[in-house]
């Protein structure tokens, strides 16, 4: 009898076995759609008193995963580059009819008109109105940049906050881990679905301990999340130290919980350097900066300084020497675009036109800055049209540049992510597979039972009868 | 997450949207009818599109430039053919004059219509294309002279403006664009009013030397009048050279920037049909995927 008793405690045992093992791949299936969900196998061992039920071993790949969030972490950055200068670009004229070159084009026709007619008050007072539509096309050309550092830095303290509300909800993982001491499937897919949104962002470092809690730290230096502790980031915007141009606004840098900057961490990856990138040296190389001028800048001081040289060189109808026409903030060298401005004082009469006994000179002068070689008349060897066109074609290579890899590296996040599918996914068919095999092993199992319950009984009606 | 033939569904989804932002942009190109829309589409060729722009630009105002040019220079040189005619005149009026067969009435007669031909010299230096004086010189809105009867040689200089105004062809050639009235009708030792002047008092209240001499002076005034024709002639066909220069210029950079910005039409057709067969291609292969797995053939 004591046989037949361990036989039927045998068989009960590995029918729990069978059920948690048909469980797990209730929950394989149930999960098949959830992002990083990996694939759970059930762990069947045997023992003298049947088979038991170990914990189910995870299919998740350390490989794979660190493959996709390093490529996460370029397309993030390709991404927030792209979509932004894809944004800045569009401020500068191509087509040479409107903007800054369209304007510069219509002030040199108003000084080729004039030329013609150097005492004709209509072609002075065109020249006026010309150059009212030059200063305005920089100052809207410089608003519009300022507008887009502004908005660059909303994104990235928007980026930052994202940042740190990622590492609470990792802090939090690892805090209900600590609690449970266990670690369950659907923890771990959460907990590795943040930190895939976490590489977008930033370039992170994650160490997933054994007990399933994971430490993450920026650019692997950098702390961000140890255990349950959240270390968060600033932004900050503070003075050069030696700023060549102090009324500029500051880079925007980026500090750890210490205080200690870790702008130089944040931009080698992610979202947060990509927008950085932009703010930090794209657009100031434009607009300037506490530690440059600006080529927008350095080309409006050119021309206004060019023109007022001129014009003051000549001499008017009754031999005065002429008037500057431009005006500037003179303190704030990143300011010169946005300050430039006709002197509301200079009349048509007081645009000079005569220059070395030649009553048109000043005009004819003027009207050749559009293509002289004279390098008095240029910006770094280009002239004013061309020098624009520098700046333009330098945005627009980037732009390209950018474009092209956020294509790339969609690509190849996309590679990344099918590999670690294949690898560590769910398979409806393996899954279905394994249920068909569990199932025809319980109904065996349910079957002896059967077989033993009845010979139980036979033996019973045995003793019985006697 | 998924494994299998659906687990690729995400990158299906970004090669269509991909698919579809270059279907999307051909149609834009073959629609606006250029390439070059914003800096990223050429970066190379913006510098190139900016700069040919101006110089189409610039070379439109020079086209307009000469064409001020060319009708004052028309007007001079229809202005200087009728003082030809008029000095002509005035010559053979001398010519009678200084004969002493004329009787007093005749010679009072022709002193009359010298005087009068005389005063004509006067008005045709003060010829006018709206409020602009044409031999002005650089002040083109004073006049040149006024009738002064009362001295020699018969007429006032109102204005001593020079005639300094130079204009540039394509090439950067600089040409003076028009004479001053002092210098065609009034030049030291060749002054068309001073000649007709004296020959109109001369006829009138002098001797037949008198008359000689004022006739000399015409015909010194002549040879002058005959080197002012000639500049303006010239000025003409500067203009004319100067303005097919800047239509051959332009006409070459029309090309130009066609060449750089426009869209190639061909091309991009022909790129958007292509990915326009792709694209249903792929829905068409995607959608013939089999979504079936084990578990639809359990009983």
């Amino acid at each position: 009898m004591s046989l037949i008793t361990t036989t039927i405690q045998s068989a009960g045992t590995s029918l729990s076995a069978f059920e948690q093992a048909i469980n797990v791949i209730q929950n394989n299936v149930n999960n098949a759609s959830v992002p990083n969900y990996t694939a759970q196998s059930p762990a069947l061992a045997s023992s003298w008193f049947g088979v038991v039920f170990q914990k189910s071993t995870d299919a998740r790949n350390d490989y794979a995963e660190r493959a996709v969030w390093d490529t996460n972490q370029s397309l993030g950055m390709a991404s927030s580059q792209a979509d932004n200068l894809s944004l800045i670009q569009a401020q500068f004229d191509v087509s040479g009819s409107a903007g800054v070159p369209g304007a510069l084009s219509k002030l040199y026709s108003a000084f080729s008109a004039w030329s013609t007619s150097p005492a004709d008050s209509t072609a002075r007072n065109q020249v006026l109105v010309n150059a009212k539509l030059v200063a305005q096309s920089f100052n809207k050309a410089a608003t519009s940049l300022e507008q887009s550092s502004n908005q660059l830095d909303t994104q990235i303290a928007n980026t930052v906050g994202k940042i740190n509300d990622l590492s609470a909800q990792v802090a939090g993982i690892n805090q209900h881990i600590y609690d449970t001491n266990d670690t369950n499937p659907s923890e771990q897919a959460q907990l590795y679905s943040v930190l895939q949104e976490f590489s977008r962002y930033s370039n992170v470092a994650v160490h997933v301990e054994e007990n399933g809690t994971a430490t993450v730290l920026l650019n692997g230096q950098v702390p961000l999340v140890v255990g349950n502790t959240v270390s968060k980031l600033e932004v900050k915007y503070p003075s050069a130290a030696s700023p060549t141009n102090p009324p500029a606004p500051p880079s925007a840098k980026i500090t750890a919980n210490n205080g200690q900057d870790v702008t130089g961490s944040a931009l080698a990856g992610g979202e947060l350097g990509g927008l950085l990138k932009i703010r930090n040296e794209v657009l100031p190389s434009i607009i300037g900066s506490q530690g440059e001028q600006g080529s927008l800048n350095k080309l409006a001081k050119q021309v206004a300084d060019r023109v007022n040289n001129i014009l003051t060189s000549g001499t008017d109808s009754n031999g005065n020497p002429g008037k500057s026409l431009f005006t500037y903030s003179a303190s704030a060298p990143t300011g010169t675009a946005l300050t430039l401005d006709v002197d509301s004082t200079v009349t048509p009469d007081d645009l000079a036109a005569a220059l070395g006994g030649v009553s048109n000179g000043v005009p004819n002068k003027l009207a050749a800055l559009a293509n002289s070689s004279d390098p008095l008349d240029q910006v770094d060897g280009s002239t004013y049209t061309a020098f624009y066109g520098k700046m333009a074609s330098g945005i627009g290579s980037r732009a390209a540049n950018a474009a092209a890899d956020k294509t790339s590296r969609t690509d190849q996040l996309t590679q990344a992510e099918n590999l670690r599918s294949q690898v560590s996914g769910i398979s409806l068919n393996e899954q279905a597979a394994m249920l068909m095999q569990y199932q025809q092993a319980y109904q065996a199992v349910s079957q002896m039972i059967s077989v033993v319950n009845n010979l139980t009984g036979y033996l019973m009606n045995m003793v019985g009868n006697s | 997450m998924l494994k299998g033939i659906h687990s690729t569904d995400s990158g299906f989804l970004v090669q269509m949207n991909r698919t579809e932002t270059r279907i999307a942009n051909s149609n834009n190109q073959i629609t606006s009818g250029i390439r070059v829309n914003q800096a990223q589409d050429d970066p190379f060729a913006i510098q190139s599109i900016l700069t040919t722009q101006n110089q189409l630009d610039q070379l439109t105002q020079l086209q307009t430039n000469l064409n001020l040019a060319k009708n004052d220079a028309t007007y001079a040189d229809a202005a200087l053919q009728t003082v030809s005619n008029i000095m002509s005149r005035l010559v053979s009026i001398g010519s009678q004059g200084a004969s002493d067969l004329t009787n007093p009435i005749a010679r009072a007669n022709l002193a009359t219509e010298a005087k009068q031909l005389a005063q004509q010299l006067i008005g045709i230096a003060n010829t006018q294309i709206g409020t602009r004086y044409v031999f002005g010189g650089d002040d083109p809105y004073t006049q040149p002279y006024t009738v002064n009867w009362a001295a020699t040689p018969g007429a006032a200089q109102g204005n001593t403006a020079p005639a300094t105004v130079v204009l540039r062809d394509s090439s950067g050639t600089a040409q003076l664009v028009g004479m001053t009235a002092k210098n065609i009708f009034d030049a030291g030792g060749a002054s068309i009013f001073k000649g007709a002047y004296d020959l109109a008092t001369s006829l009138a209240t002098g001797t037949s030397t008198d008359v000689s001499t004022a006739l000399n002076e015409l015909k010194a005034g002549v040879n002058h009048l005959s080197g002012a024709t000639v500049f303006y002639g010239n000025l003409q066909s500067w203009i004319q050279s100067a303005s097919d220069q800047a239509s051959s210029q332009a006409s070459s950079l029309t090309e130009t920037i066609a060449g750089l910005r426009d869209t190639d039409l061909p091309t991009a057709i022909t790129q958007m049909t292509s990915n326009q067969v792709s694209l249903q291609a792929a829905l068409s292969a995607h959608a013939s995927l089999s979504s079936k797995t084990l578990f639809d053939y359990f009983g």
